[in-house]
């Protein structure tokens, strides 16, 4: 009784041992109802032993162990019912329809794995021919950086030296002025007081006209720039230092604001709801959270949600002309990382957080008001020529560093993880959606998923790895939980002929799960199994026959 | 008391230190000092001997001693004590003293004039208190200015002026009141000319229309160290002094309170209040109850508080020869403040621990005995989301062979947090969910908290506001408060008809959705009102009978609590025992349902800390009580959770809990070896529910608790008096638990004189020191005491409810002498028919080489039968003679001359026990028969 049949062998001596060999039984022993081995062996077929097995025969289905605290406890658990063998309940034998059925199934899935398996291949053998093709062309890229890097370094010493020509013309011109100066005050001794104030109102106004441009200089190029960071969130970006406080509508202090405001203010109901809130981490409006601008833009106060809501229609605005990935391949600075979703979630980082972006924005904050500075101030003799060569060294840092981040895009793609044969290589810079009561969800594998409300946006997480031999996708560190960590999404994936996202959960709070069905996971081994396993079945039905 | 010299703000400061883990933590300002409330703060200070009352009048009426008491012209304060003003109206204050049998007095001290205003606590008293009443006949007066009853083995001795009241035992002096003369009872009176009694605290005010009525005075325990009880603090068994040389602290409060986070070792009041303390000395325990359901701030005074002499009792031979001794008597001083009420107390003279407990239970009721499936274990979080979250977790255990019999819903299933509503959409089909768990022999708890939703379109609101049965503010209109639901109203549980009306809406029908295994669970009920001062209600609300929620607001919860489990009761025709957990608690609360500790934290110092916790609520009365396993705020590690839980196994109240925000924590969710662990540690506390369910018994007759000190059942063991890091599960059990990340091994103190044993391996450790115990994450150590004997069942199975036909273990421990005995009490586990006589009650014991069973319960008690075909399948001897320990020894069944076969085997089937024991296998004698066996 409960003795698997390959196991049968083993008890037809007349002394067996336990199986975690602590003690030897005789035959008598075995299903006595009395516990002898911890570990269950001599009581293959009763309750005695609470950590036992029972094997169930199940003809028809597929034979199966139960826990041997399910014999005889009036809770029919084999399709066969064999583990209620006292009669306690009575229990039909379900096993040919629990077989069929579980057949069916079967056959379904398989169904699903071979078609999902045809595109598999395809997009496996695309993956591979794409593969090559960035490989001949990060190579290519690679040449071409290096000569540019020459023509740079050349170029930079022309302007140097055309530089160090200014500087010396500036410095004779200042030598000629200042002698001038000292002759004109000799004049001047004698000279009305009228006279003097009027040549300093002059210089003042110069000097002012001359502030004026740089700074608009300055704004022109930041607003150009950083459209995204320095106008539509300058809100976040106000506080690390480049925020244009004149073109910002938020006030600063608003978001330092103290977190917990003083109770005395609040009304019964904020008091009610602002106590609630340690409970449940929801937002009352009544409090901010230093650790997520997105909590603030949910908050209730009204002249701030006019507010949001107008900074929003400009951000989807920008969302649009996001979908166009090359829209703004020509900007000097990478988009790889720096993405609209990242940017918007971690506004206590400086939003420019990669190197190359870093240069790019240095570049562009200072050597230019640096040279228009310069052009007000050198004589205007060589300004032609000087020009010349300052076009021509723009220009060819430009080119470099487009030709760089292209080759760190690339490089960036050919070092990701696509799966043991490249299948997951087409979800690169593909995003999937579900939409679930109010939200939506977007996950982009390799970048990140959120979770969008309306106008409002969540990080679940970015992009961290797959997991459990490729059947597993996680994305960690999303935007932190109230009183808790970092939201996570973990994705199962499932064979499918589409891709899909799908079963969107949150079975602990900020701990959400998906389960994505794609071809990329209709694998052929898998295919082999399930085959095998309608196999066994269909044979244990045929024997039974 | 060296252990005791850190100051409270130290230890909380190292607290909070320590226990920060998140953003917002416990906000102490939220909450009131003693010296941030009116009635506190003066009170506090007064010095010693300014009580100024003389007994007059002293006569005996109805079996009742009465006196009144006066000021004393020649009182040593001068002025009148009360008020002044309007002295002369005043009537005075009566006392009346009263006795009861087996070692109970009782002390009340009330206004003449305004008796009506006080208010006296309803509903707490056992209702046949008074038919233990002893009818006194006389006192004794004495030449020095007093007066004695003799009791028979107690006496009371009214000193007349200064009015004092001392309770010997025999030639003993137990207990005093008012022997440092702090005794001090606000009557009533007029508002004077400009005078404010406005009692504001941050944004509130409290209106205060009745002023200054605050009882106070001084409580003195003899002949000892060590005080305890008073629960709900968060804080260790022993009472650590507040008040004294170098000590300055909060005194202990009692006001009941939803604290968010609250932190360990601090003298802030919590969910629950029982003004009950007990001191205990190698030589005698002793008890006092205050019945008052006030907020009350009590100071600990640590020795040589106050330098002038001890106590000044002339006469009475006893407490002369006190004084002889000078300053070595040890004594405990102890000073209670009480905002309002009368001073109605009880004085418990022992003389052991359990004695005290007994004699408290007599007074305020013993634990209820619970249904056997909830002294199993409960899987609870906040939230089981739907009802396929709900299927998933119970395919779970299921799936892990770990077995549980209730799941449990948090406020996320209702709709819109109405109590007894479901959410259409996440719960759609509640009957047929609940008859899944119920095919399974598992059981449902749903939560059900006093706080209405305003919403006219609930049926319960609109009907509880119809017919006025909402707590009133001070303005008259029904008191809108803030809770879960958002604007809510709280129905008025001091008031019996809407009891009674709430009871009714727990019936099948009212409550649609509902179907018998589905039991409740009480949250919130202190009340907790988020908007409100310290997060409850204003003390000027109104109740019944124009009873303010000053008086009545530590027993608020305990009324809500009572009447969901007479909702209960009836629901099941009065022959079904109630399930209902209650956060909030007050004395008396053990009678209705169990109580546990409210929202821990996934720390190491609240699985520490929850065993005093435990520990305190049980001397008080409460036995059935538990910690949330695993902490309800933050996420444990796994092996902070698997710590928990083999910890948790041997709280009376077992149940697994967590907060909403954090991650899933199910026995099974980290994977092994821990889902193993866990397994194990929920299998040994059902394989132990035979002894729980016994012990339930046994509280629920005694009430002395499952949980006790160690000193409850080793009273002479003066290293005991201060320990709480472990614990007796009843008399044969010694846990102790493991209270830190790594550890390897614990030093575990042994009480007694006898032996222990490991009760995995058998291992015998000795008794009356401290030994060294190696630990592995497979357990803690717990032992089995010598002597002892201890009824199992130990196949697993998915609950309870599968175990019932199961057979028996009996683990014999013996001791020096090869003797051992226990006992075993079985019923049908489920309904009442235990009092008509339906139940098993078995002693076993083990002498000179034969066990013997016989009957413990009365020969034939009611009209009906409990039969049970249950056998014993093994018994385990442990710490037989050598040269019994072989195998081939043979065992006889006495009656029927059967052999049964012996074995050396481990003393338990669980994973990494040695074979130390020797075994009989298959005696198959029956549980409910008379039989003996004899080795041969």
């Amino acid at each position: 009784m409960g003795i698997a049949p390959r196991e049968l062998g083993f008890f037809e001596a007349a002394t067996a041992g336990c199986k975690d060999t602590s003690q030897r039984f005789s035959v008598e022993r075995l299903n006595d109802n009395f516990c002898d081995c911890l570990d269950g062996t001599d009581e293959p077929g009763t309750s005695a032993c609470p950590d036992g097995k029972f094997y169930c025969q199940n003809a028809g289905y597929v034979a199966q162990f139960v826990f041997s605290s399910r014999i005889n406890d009036g809770i029919c658990d084999c399709c066969d019912g064999s583990d209620e063998y006292e009669g306690k309940v009575k229990c039909g034998n379900t096993c040919w329809e629990a077989g069929k059925e579980a057949r069916e199934k079967l056959l379904k899935k398989l169904a699903v794995y071979k078609e999902g398996l045809i595109i598999r291949r395809k997009e496996v053998q695309n993956a591979k021919v794409l593969r090559q093709q960035q490989e001949i062309e990060i190579s290519s890229l690679r040449k071409e950086e290096k000569s540019l890097v020459k023509l740079v370094q050349n170029l930079k010493a022309a302007v140097d030296k055309v530089e160090r020509q200014e500087q010396a013309a500036k410095e004779k011109r200042e030598k000629l002025e200042a002698d001038q100066k000292v002759k004109n005050e000799k004049l001047a001794s004698s000279a009305l007081e009228e006279g003097t104030s009027a040549h300093e109102e002059k210089v003042s106004a110069s000097d002012s006209s001359l502030n004026a441009d740089v700074v608009e200089a300055d704004t022109f190029e930041i607003d150009n720039d950083h459209v995204v960071d320095g106008s539509h969130y300058g809100d976040t970006g106000s506080g690390d230092g480049f925020g244009l406080d004149t073109s910002n509508e938020y006030v600063p202090e608003e978001v330092t604001e103290e977190e917990e405001p003083d109770v005395a203010q609040l009304s019964k109901e904020e008091m009610g709801r602002k106590v609630a809130s340690r409970w449940t981490g929801e937002d009352t409006g009544l409090h901010r959270s230093e650790e997520s601008s997105h909590q603030q833009e949910e908050a209730v106060d009204d002249s701030d949600q006019i507010e949001h809501e107008a900074e929003h229609d400009d951000e989807d605005d920008f969302d649009g002309g996001d979908e166009d990935e090359d829209v703004y391949d020509g900007d000097n600075y990478s988009r790889d990382e720096d993405t609209i979703y990242t940017e918007e979630h971690q506004p206590s980082k400086p939003f420019i957080s990669s190197k190359q972006d870093k240069s790019a924005w240095w570049t562009h904050m200072f050597s230019v008001p640096e040279m228009l500075r310069k052009l007000f101030t050198s004589g205007p003799a060589d300004k032609s020529e000087a020009e010349q060569v300052r076009k021509q060294y723009t220009e060819a840092t430009g080119k470099l560093s487009s030709i760089q981040n292209r080759i760190s895009e690339l490089d960036t793609k050919l070092k990701q993880d696509f799966g043991k044969e490249g299948e997951f290589s087409y979800f690169y810079e593909q995003c999937f959606e579900l939409k679930v009561k109010q939200y939506v969800y977007k996950v982009c594998p390799f970048k990140q998923a959120t979770q969008l409300e309306g106008h409002a946006s969540t990080r679940l997480g970015n992009w961290d790895s797959f997991q459990d031999n490729y059947s597993a996708m996680m994305f960690s560190h999303g935007d932190r939980c109230w009183n808790g960590p970092d939201r996570s999404l973990r994705i199962t994936l499932q064979c499918g002929p589409k891709t899909q996202l799908q079963n969107v959960d949150e079975p602990s709070r900020c701990d959400y799960v998906a389960e994505l069905t794609t071809p990329a996971f209709c694998s052929e081994s898998r295919l082999q199994e399930l085959q095998q396993k309608l196999d066994q079945q269909l044979a244990g039905v045929h024997d039974e026959l | 008391m060296d252990g005791f010299k850190l100051t409270w703000s130290v230890v909380v400061l190292v607290g909070l230190l320590v226990t920060t883990v998140n953003v917002a933590a416990w906000k102490k300002d939220e909450f009131r000092r003693c010296d941030q409330s009116a009635f506190c703060k003066d009170t506090r200070n007064r010095e010693p001997g300014s009580s100024n009352l003389e007994v007059k009048d002293l006569k005996i009426a109805d079996g009742v001693l009465r006196a009144r008491l006066v000021p004393s012209d020649a009182g040593g304060g001068g002025t009148t004590e009360q008020g002044g003003g309007g002295g002369e109206e005043e009537g005075d204050l009566v006392l009346e003293i009263k006795a009861y049998k087996n070692g109970i007095v009782r002390l009340k001290v009330t206004e003449e004039k305004h008796p009506e205003k006080r208010f006296e606590v309803p509903d707490v008293l056992v209702k046949d208190l008074e038919d233990k009443k002893l009818w006194l006949q006389r006192f004794v007066e004495k030449d020095d200015g007093s007066s004695m009853v003799h009791l028979g083995g107690h006496d009371v001795i009214l000193q007349h002026k200064p009015f004092q009241v001392h309770v010997k035992r025999g030639s003993d002096l137990v207990l005093s009141v008012n022997s440092k003369g702090l005794f001090n009872f606000e009557k009533l009176r007029e508002k004077k000319e400009g005078e404010n009694w406005e009692d504001r605290f941050r944004t509130y005010t409290d209106s205060r229309p009745y002023g200054p009525q605050t009882v106070s005075f001084d409580v003195s325990f003899h002949g000892t160290e060590h005080v305890y009880g008073i629960p709900e603090h968060a804080t260790s068994l022993a009472l650590k002094p507040t008040k004294g040389p170098n000590i300055s602290s909060e005194p202990y409060r009692l006001f009941n309170l939803d604290v968010f986070e609250y932190i360990s070792e601090s003298p802030f009041g919590l969910y629950g209040a029982v003004p009950f303390m007990l001191s205990h000395s190698a030589d005698k325990s002793a008890g006092f109850f205050l019945l008052n359901s006030a907020e009350m701030q009590i100071d600990v005074l640590a020795s040589s508080w106050d330098t002038t002499p001890s106590i000044e009792m002339e006469g009475e031979g006893g407490s002369s020869k006190l004084l002889e001794n000078g300053n070595k008597e040890k004594i405990v001083d102890t000073h209670w403040i009480v905002e309002s009420g009368v001073f109605d107390a009880f004085v418990f003279v022992g003389p052991s621990p359990k004695d005290v407990v007994t004699q408290y239970c007599a007074v305020t009721g013993t634990t209820s005995l619970p249904s056997l499936f909830s002294t199993a274990y409960h899987q609870c979080r906040w939230n089981y989301k739907d009802e396929a979250d709900v299927a998933a977790v119970d395919a779970g255990f299921d799936e892990h062979d770990i077995p549980y019999d209730v799941l449990w819903l948090d406020i996320e299933h209702t709709d819109g947090k109405r109590y007894f509503t479901w959410d259409p959409i996440l719960f759609p089909t509640p009957k047929e969910m609940q008859a899944k768990l119920s095919a399974k022999g598992r059981h449902m708890v749903t939560i059900v908290d006093p706080h209405i939703k305003r919403d006219d379109g609930f049926p319960l609101h609109k009907e509880a506001s119809s017919k006025g049965y909402y707590v009133k503010d001070s303005g008259g209109n029904d008191y809108d408060g803030w809770c879960w639901p958002g604007s809510s109203s709280y129905l008025d549980m001091l008031n019996p008809e809407i009891r009674s009306w709430w009871a009714d809406k727990f019936s099948l029908s009212s409550y649609v959705g509902s179907t018998p295994i589905l039991h409740i669970w009480n949250d919130m009920n202190e009340p907790s009102v988020f908007n409100g001062p310290e997060g409850t209600m204003p003390k000027d609300a109104l109740h019944y009978n124009g009873v303010e929620h000053r008086d009545v607001h530590n027993a608020y919860g305990y009324y809500f609590h009572m009447a969901s489990v007479e909702g209960l009761l009836r629901r099941g025709g009065g022959n079904e025992r109630p399930f209902v957990l209650s956060r909030a608690f007050f004395a008396g609360t053990q009678k209705v349902g169990p109580v546990w500790t409210g929202d821990n934290t996934a720390d190491w110092t609240h699985l520490r800390v929850s065993v005093p916790m435990c520990l305190t609520l049980g001397l008080t009365g409460i036995a059935f009580t538990g910690a949330d396993v695993g902490g309800f705020f933050g996420n444990p590690d796994p092996e902070l959770l698997t710590r928990w839980y083999q910890l948790g196994a041997y709280y009376p109240f077992f149940r697994g809990h967590a907060h909403l925000d954090t991650k899933r924590r199910e026995p099974w969710v980290f994977g092994e070896p821990y889902t193993t662990l866990m397994r194990e540690a929920v299998h040994s506390r059902y394989s132990l529910l035979p002894y729980v369910y016994t012990l339930f018994k046994e509280a629920s007759v005694t009430g002395v608790p499952l949980m006790r000190p160690l000193w409850m059942e080793f009273p002479e063991d003066i290293s005991t008096f201060e320990r709480d890091e472990e614990f007796l599960l009843g008399p044969s059990l010694l846990v102790h638990g493991v209270y830190s990340q790594g550890a390897t091994s614990e030093t575990v103190y042994l009480p007694g004189t006898q032996k222990w044993y490991d009760v995995k391996t058998g291992a015998t450790y000795p008794a009356g020191q401290k030994v060294n115990v190696p630990v592995t994450m497979d357990g803690i150590p717990v032992f089995q005491r010598a002597g002892s004997i201890i009824a199992r069942k130990q196949r697993r199975r998915r609950s309870s409810t599968q175990m019932e036909t199961d057979p028996y273990t009996l683990v014999v421990a013996l001791n020096s002498t090869y003797e051992a005995s226990g006992e075993l009490y079985i019923d049908d586990g489920k309904s009442y028919d235990f009092e008509q006589g339906a139940f098993i009650h078995r002693q076993f014991k083990f002498s000179k080489g034969r066990l013997t069973s016989t009957t413990l319960a009365p020969v034939k008690t009611g009209s009906k039968v409990f039969t049970t075909s249950c056998l014993v399948e093994r018994i385990v001897i442990l710490g037989v003679r050598a040269k019994d320990l072989a195998i081939g020894k043979n065992a006889i069944v006495e009656h029927d001359e059967r052999r049964i076969e012996t074995d050396i085997g481990p003393p338990l089937l669980q994973r990494g026990a040695s074979s130390t024991a020797l075994i009989l296998r298959l005696p198959n004698v029956r549980i409910s028969d008379n039989w003996s066996i004899k080795l041969v």
